[in-house]
């Protein structure tokens, strides 16, 4: 007979053993860090959408000063590519694992 | 003088040999395996003597024996055990429960026929 | 000119090369679960199933007459994946936890369980996709148009018809044979992941190099391209605010709400931790496919002559510059795009349908109980699940053939994409908001279902198609603030959003309202905390009172969904955490609710449901008594989780005790029990021999009589012969004395000596094997394991009480270890006395007829543990049915 089944014991030992100590007032620098990470990722989309709507208060039919579209594009895919790389920062520091707020859920094989 | 013999018993083979004993000293012996059944055939057709064996299918002997002690009509019909377990506390719950005589196996053929005789004979 | 005929070959090859891939993928995935395989980069390929045909030929389009509109439907997703912390995350552990295997299925999951609003997804999901898959196949149609005209052939309808007919037949064959390989969604489909990852670097490819064949081929460099891109008639930003706003919102929704996507995203996910690569790697990838789009949209408006179709830029431009491999790669490029979305939205689809609507439906045209009894739910599962494939692409391309391949369908996407945000409301509110109710979400479901088919999908026809002319100028009965364009006199708006904010305002209030004036039913509630609090709560929050139900009908019932290797490890599993052996569990809350996770990745939350209750009888009332102690329970169990721990080790340990003590009682009554039975045993022959021995010496008998009284005497004394070899057996076994005698042998051979020597001439048993099959060496004490096989046969002989006797025997491998099932089709051992079979003298039934002692057993329990191996009794199989595991180490595999 084999173990039990993986799917089976993560579960249940979701259930049981994964219990954070009340939350610490202060966190050792680490802990801290990854706190901040998750911060970020949060914002992440926050400011890329408001990056992106800004050329909105540009527009105007009346305004003789339209800005062109090839300035647009360089625009929108400068605010594209700085998101991307940001986020390619922040997946790299970010340790899924010790997430305190998964509980452990975030433990895959 | 001889009469009818109920026999209640489930092994083929000794069925067999207590029929030809009982039927050679001219008992008529009627035969009956399934002990659920039992006891409604002894009021069915109320024999002279039951011989009774204890490990039955469906029902046990001794239930059987209750049962027949509980109705009047039974409560004083002959009945003679037979056990192949032959503990004491067998014998000892077959007395209590009103048993005429609880003889283990295996039985010598002069044995069997001299206590039908003493039982059922008059 | 490239020819037709040789277009329709690469696409061809290529198809072939796709199944290719898609076999390969699987049978890797078979043979080992392979890294690679399910790796975040696959996982992020597969995800640019967003980027359909529409977005792959019609961005370019889209460009060229609105200007950089176009972007707004790459930029919503990539704010979402950008954003994974906030939805995604949940979705997909909700998704893992839970077992969704569809959109629909999350909301009915969501929501109680709920039948209908699984119902109502479905629907809107089927309304809204078809003409979208009708869109592809449009584009395919299109782009083979593009070849043929250039090669000079003039094509009509019915050519555009014909090529739109194969492709969905040739998508119809594909997603059958690699989406309906498994049955539960957790085993994904390895294989047709695996094609649409390729189709995906083949697309992008494709665009890529059209795109920097126009910069540098044709425009002369980026910084030209920039210069032209400003002279040309889209240079200018003129973007309404508005349908930037909405767009981009409408396209971040419908990234989470197409089934396809949810599908990707959710059902096929492996791992959390792809979503880490994928929050960066997909925005790249979006980006990179929409980089190029304003160029060619810009070139091709200068190169092409007057009124040629934007849309088919990306393969006209090449053509007309006689690039004619870079059109093709560019042909292969849109033909991936639509094949793959396709694909995936017919898979996801087909779930849907099969287990919302067809398996419901099948469930309720049986009486009750009718998961248990006859017929094989699988079977039903995957042909419920091919039909609703070869039905939905069937729909897809019925409507294609009745618009007329005509502009009705290029404006479908942005219509499709509202249709179902329409989901939205209750998806977040029901991932987020505990009070969210189940009347709520229909409410807000059906609504906003209306309000969309009212003002956009409808009218989508063209004017006098479904709405007459007056409705839509007029509203209908003339009642002007329903016309469709302009609900309750919003005028000016622009169509897409007027209907993008009344069905989605209207949607949510209804929705909220719904909400907060019902009261949500236990379950609703329970699913409701399990779904919003995913990350704290343990899935553990009991759902059930221990029921009625009965361990081996969910086990007979599982076998039909899961199949019967996997139900009976589930079950084998679910035993030992409960401390105990066999493949019985007891029916706990906990098993029930996990088993019925693990049936509704086969067949929907709401099936499964309907389907364990069935068995679990009464359970809806058994909730509602629940409720009121699982609140309480719940705020407990937030303190005392690390108790619980705990505590349930010790409930294990003192099962295990409590069992362990009962064995102990129930041993030394045995031991009494045993000596008694030894008497009886060895008393009964005595009897008959003394008996007949005493009348064969009286003398006078016919010769008959007395030969036959001679017989009996013989076979009693062999019967006491018999008796005590078993015992002397057991006894040298139990004591794990006796010498193993280990040779080599077949096992086929094994079994014939068993078969041989437990049958006799007149035996009415039909014994079925497969000799063929049978091949395996062995290398322990066959004499041993032939006397097992003997008793397991002669058992049967014994105690199948079928009018027509049969007996099964069966070699399989599972996990790694050899068993062979012996099962006959009597009417098996009730679960009562399973557990007492292989004790000594344990007898069932009418001891006459079986003229054994009751030791067979025991000794094939006695010999398997002295071997190495195991004897169990397997419960469910219609009649009695044993399994022994071979021993490992002595079984080679003789290929």
């Amino acid at each position: 007979m084999s173990g039990p089944d993986p799917r089976t014991t993560s579960q249940s030992r979701r259930a049981t053993v994964d219990v954070d100590a009340p939350n610490p007032v202060f966190l050792e620098q680490s802990g801290y860090r990854q706190r901040r990470l998750r911060d970020a990722l949060r914002m992440l989309p926050v400011f890329g959408a408001v990056l992106w709507l800004l050329p909105l208060f540009r527009s105007g039919p009346e305004e003789g000063s339209a800005p062109g579209n090839a300035a647009m594009l360089i625009y929108i895919f400068a605010v594209w590519s700085s998101l991307i790389v940001l986020a390619w920062f922040l997946s790299r520091r970010l340790r899924f694992d010790t997430d305190a707020e998964d509980r452990g859920g975030g433990r895959q094989p | 003088m001889p009469g009818r013999v109920l026999l209640i018993e489930d092994e083929p083979n000794i069925i067999e040999a207590i029929s030809f004993i009982l039927t050679r000293d001219g008992w008529t012996v009627h035969t009956h395996s399934d002990g659920e059944t039992a006891a409604e055939r002894v009021r069915r057709m109320p024999p002279d003597l039951v011989i009774l064996d204890v490990m039955l299918p469906g029902r046990s002997g001794y239930d059987i024996l209750r049962d027949l002690r509980a109705d009047p009509e039974t409560r004083l019909l002959p009945v003679m055990m037979l056990t192949a377990r032959g503990q004491t506390k067998d014998r000892e719950l077959a007395e209590q429960l009103g048993v005429n005589l609880f003889m283990t196996k295996p039985f010598s053929n002069a044995e069997i026929l001299e206590h039908v005789r003493s039982l059922a004979g008059t | 000119m490239i020819n037709f005929n040789l277009l329709a070959g690469i696409s061809l090859g290529y198809v072939a090369l796709l199944f290719l891939v898609a076999a390969l993928a699987e049978r890797r995935a078979l043979r080992a679960p392979s890294r690679w395989l399910r790796s975040p980069l696959i996982y992020t390929l597969s995800l640019s199933i967003y980027c359909t045909a529409w977005t792959f030929y019609g961005a370019v389009g889209y460009a060229a007459r609105s200007g950089l509109e176009y972007l707004t439907i790459y930029l919503g997703p990539s704010l979402v994946m950008l954003g994974w912390w906030w939805i995604l995350r949940k979705l997909v552990r909700i998704g893992r936890t839970q077992r969704i295997t569809s959109i629909a299925d999350l909301i009915s999951s969501r929501f109680g369980k709920s039948t209908s609003l699984g119902v109502i997804v479905t629907l809107l999901c089927v309304v809204g996709i078809t003409p979208y898959i009708a869109l592809q196949l449009q584009s395919l149609a299109l782009s083979f148009g593009v070849f043929a005209g250039a090669a000079g052939a003039d094509w009509e309808r019915s050519d555009f018809n014909s090529v739109a007919l194969w492709a969905a037949v040739g998508l119809t064959l594909f997603t059958v044979l690699f989406g309906t390989r498994n049955l539960d969604s957790s085993e994904r489909h390895n294989g047709v992941v695996t094609a649409i990852a390729l189709e995906a670097v083949v697309k992008l490819a494709a665009l890529l190099a059209v795109g920097i064949f126009v910069v540098w081929g044709l425009g002369g460099g980026p910084t030209e391209v920039m210069d032209r891109i400003a002279a040309s008639e889209i240079g200018v930003w003129d973007q309404s605010a508005g349908r930037w706003m909405g767009l981009t919102f409408l396209a971040a929704a419908a990234f989470l709400c197409l089934p396809r996507m949810f599908h990707v995203l959710v059902v096929e996910n492996s791992s959390e931790r792809h979503l880490l690569t994928a929050s960066w790697a997909f925005p790249l990838y979006v980006l990179l496919m929409s980089l190029f789009v304003v160029p060619i949209a810009v070139v091709g408006l200068e190169l092409m002559p007057e009124g040629a179709n934007p849309d088919l830029f990306v393969l006209t431009v090449p053509l007309s510059q006689g690039q004619e491999g870079l059109a093709t790669l560019a042909f292969l490029g849109g033909f991936s795009s639509a094949t793959s979305m396709v694909i995936v939205a017919t898979i996801a689809l087909a779930t849907m349908v099969s287990n919302h609507i067809v398996l419901p439906l099948w469930l309720s045209s049986r009486p009750a109980g009718g998961a248990m009894m006859s017929g094989d739910v699988r079977a039903i599962v995957l042909v419920a699940r091919r039909f609703s494939i070869a039905g939905v692409l069937a729909l897809g391309y019925i409507y294609y053939y009745l618009s007329g391949g005509s502009g009705a369908l290029a404006s479908i996407g942005l219509i499709a994409f509202v249709g179902l945000a329409q989901i939205l409301p209750a998806m977040i509110g029901g991932i987020f908001w505990r009070g969210a109710t189940r009347t709520g979400a229909a409410l807000g479901l059906v609504l906003g279902f209306v309000i969309w088919l009212w003002t956009l999908f409808l009218p989508s026809f063209g004017e006098g198609a479904v709405m007459s002319t007056q409705v839509m100028t007029e509203g209908p009965f003339g009642i002007a603030f329903l016309r469709p364009e302009a609900l309750f006199g919003t005028m000016g708006l622009d169509p897409i959003l007027h209907a993008t904010f009344w069905s989605l305002f209207l949607n949510t209030f209804a929705f909220v309202v719904g909400s907060l004036v019902s009261f949500p039913t236990p379950i609703e509630r329970l699913q409701g905390a399990q779904f919003v609090n995913v990350f704290e709560h343990s899935p553990g929050t009991p759902t059930w009172k221990p029921a009625a139900g009965q361990a081996e009908d969910l086990l007979i019932m599982s076998q039909r969904i899961l199949g019967a290797n996997e139900a009976q490890e589930a079950f084998e599993r679910a035993a030992v955490l409960q401390g105990k052996t066999g493949f019985l569990p007891d029916v706990t809350p906990e098993f029930v609710q996990s088993l019925e996770r693990q049936l509704s990745g086969s067949v929907g939350a709401a099936t499964a449901h309907a389907m364990v209750s069935q068995v679990t009888e009464g359970s809806s009332v058994s909730v509602q008594d629940l409720m009121a102690v699982a609140d309480e329970a719940a705020q407990i169990l937030e303190y005392s989780s690390k108790l619980e721990a705990k505590s349930d080790e010790l409930e294990r340990t003192a099962r295990a005790l409590s069992d362990a003590n009962e064995k102990l009682t129930a041993l030394s009554i045995q031991k009494d029990a045993f000596l008694s039975q030894i008497s009886h045993e060895l008393r009964t022959p005595m009897t008959s021999i003394r008996s007949f021995s005493e009348i064969l010496r009286d003398g006078d008998l016919d010769p008959d009589a007395q030969e036959r009284y001679a017989q009996i005497i013989h076979s009693e004394a062999e019967r006491l012969t018999r008796l005590l070899d078993n015992l002397l057996d057991l006894t040298v076994l139990e004591n794990g004395q006796g010498v193993i005698n280990r040779e080599q042998g077949q096992l086929r051979d094994l079994l014939d000596r068993a078969v041989s020597a437990a049958c006799g001439e007149g035996d009415r048993l039909l014994i079925r094997r497969d000799r063929a099959s049978e091949t395996l060496e062995l290398d322990t004490d066959l004499d041993r394991l032939v006397q097992v096989f003997i008793n397991l046969i002669a058992n049967a002989l014994k105690y199948c009480d079928a009018e027509r006797p049969e007996l099964k025997i069966q070699l399989r491998r599972l996990r790694g270890a050899y068993v062979i099932d012996f099962i006959d089709n009597g009417s098996g051992i009730p679960s009562e006395s399973q557990d007492v079979i292989f004790e000594k003298f344990s007898r069932l039934g009418d001891q006459a007829r079986a003229g054994g002692a009751g030791l067979g057993l025991a000794i094939c329990r006695e010999v398997m543990e002295r071997l190495g191996g195991r004897i169990a009794y397997l419960p469910a199989q219609g009649g009695a049915a044993f399994r022994v595991w071979l021993p490992q180490a002595q079984a080679m595999a003789a290929q």
